[in-house]
């Protein structure tokens, strides 16, 4: 016990000594899955909304499938994008495994089926209408994505909420695509399971002292966003 | 004519709600739809408005067009926000906006209801503030489905009036689909009662 109290403090002394490296991996972290999760916005907000309100063959496949990939192991995208981006891959040549590019792409294909998941299944359920109206009052394509961002705010705010959280907080991807290179692409979560494996606890507590704090701060704002609900109501 | 629907059929789940149905409905008149439940009045009017296909056949539609279903669906925002919608998306003049939607909330009663968020208002004022929202922006063809299914006596007289005086202009065209049969009376240039064999005309006052 008193090892764990006495790991908490040298966290604390850590965190307010400002450790440069410390400091440094935190922006990685934040930067790679801040890019990534915009990507996938970009990407997967039109995506998931359009495919929610328009009828097409094998609709309830498709859900069913992103569904299922919402909740794909990081690890398994992880070893997809190193076998991609290997020497020998189809993208070997452009030598981004072992960067936070190839993180970036990573975590991205993690959190896309999120976005757009989560925002297909509102779409599905209330952007019918909104859709409709928008469309019998002259609106174009783009007007209509507008007004159904507009009227499904707080599950499109949710979704980039919920991809954030998963991409910041995922170990098995970015470790395996990223390599934890020192000063090049160690993030929180592969600092905090190195440190482990290598018995430093006040390393890894100072920095689960971060990440609980980012995820906290996820969380809370997006049960504020949602009134305390969650997107399944 | 401004909308001509050419041989058109509908079937749900086997069940033939009309076949090759040929019908032309006039400018500058108010037709009115009425027949038995589940025999495809709204399917008709949602197939005009775009809303859903035909199985089979064409629909012509000429000019613009805007539809209000019997449950209309209220957007995020006030009263006055959602009639405003429909002109923001013309991108008219933000003052003459404005006038326009003041006058359409006076002409429908809902008067002092103008900054109240439309999802909290009654069923009858949700009804009164989708038919301003469809009016506000002057389309050639307004669709209403059971537009006074919720509203009071007094309101209903409202409307209608709004109405006929909307199909004044020759270009306008109204169609209309109501149980009311006083109300297809009162309105109605043509009325036409829908059946799986087709859309019959009639003469409202035998009704």
């Amino acid at each position: 016990m008193a090892y764990i109290i006495e790991g908490i403090k040298e966290a604390f002394a850590l965190l307010l000594r400002g450790d440069s490296e410390i400091y440094q991996i935190i922006l990685l972290s934040l930067l790679v899955s801040g890019i990534a999760t915009l990507l996938a916005t970009v990407v997967g907000l039109p995506l998931g909304i359009y495919t929610g309100i328009r009828k097409f063959p094998l609709k309830r496949l498709y859900g069913s499938v992103l569904f299922t990939a919402m909740g794909i192991p990081p690890v398994v995208i992880g070893l997809l994008v190193t076998i991609v981006l290997s020497r020998k891959g189809p993208l070997g040549t452009y030598e981004l495994l072992f960067t936070p590019q190839a993180m970036v792409i990573a975590q991205f294909l993690l959190v896309l089926p999120i976005v757009t998941g989560i925002l297909f299944g509102t779409a599905r359920e209330k952007g019918k209408h909104a859709y409709e109206l928008a469309k019998t009052l002259g609106a174009n394509r783009i007007e209509c994505l507008f007004l159904l961002i507009k009227e499904l705010h707080s599950s499109v705010l949710l979704a980039i909420m919920t991809g954030f959280g998963r991409a910041i907080s995922e170990v098995g991807a970015v470790m395996l695509v990223g390599g934890n290179i020192r000063g090049q692409t160690r993030v929180m979560t592969t600092f905090i399971t190195m440190n482990n494996s290598m018995g430093a606890y006040e390393k890894s507590i100072a920095m689960a002292l971060v990440l609980l704090s980012i995820s906290l701060v996820i969380n809370g704002l997006s049960h504020h966003i949602t009134g305390g609900k969650s997107y399944v109501d | 004519m401004s909308i001509e629907c050419l041989q058109i059929s509908k079937a749900y789940k086997n069940k033939s709600l009309f076949k090759d149905l040929n019908i032309a409905f006039e400018k500058g008149i108010c037709n009115c739809i009425t027949g038995e439940n589940g025999s495809g009045k709204t399917t008709l009017l949602k197939i005009v408005a775009g809303l859903e296909k035909a199985d089979f056949g064409n629909v012509r539609v000429k000019g613009t067009c805007t539809y209000s279903g019997s449950n209309p669906y209220m957007l995020r925002g006030t009263v006055m926000e959602n009639i405003l919608y429909p002109l923001t998306l013309k991108r008219q003049g933000q003052q003459s906006d404005l006038k326009k939607v003041q006058a359409m909330i006076a002409q429908l009663g809902l008067d002092g209801l103008e900054h109240r968020e439309a999802h909290s208002l009654s069923s009858g004022e949700k009804q009164k503030v989708a038919l301003g929202r469809a009016l506000v922006w002057n389309p050639d063809i307004l669709l209403l489905d059971e537009p006074t299914a919720n509203i009071d006596v007094e309101t209903i007289e409202r409307i209608e009036h709004i109405l006929l005086e909307y199909v004044k202009d020759p270009e306008h065209t109204l169609l209309l689909v109501s149980h009311d049969l006083e109300q297809a009376r009162r309105l109605s240039g043509e009325t036409w009662v829908l059946k799986t064999q087709g859309l019959s005309k009639v003469n409202p006052k035998v009704l």
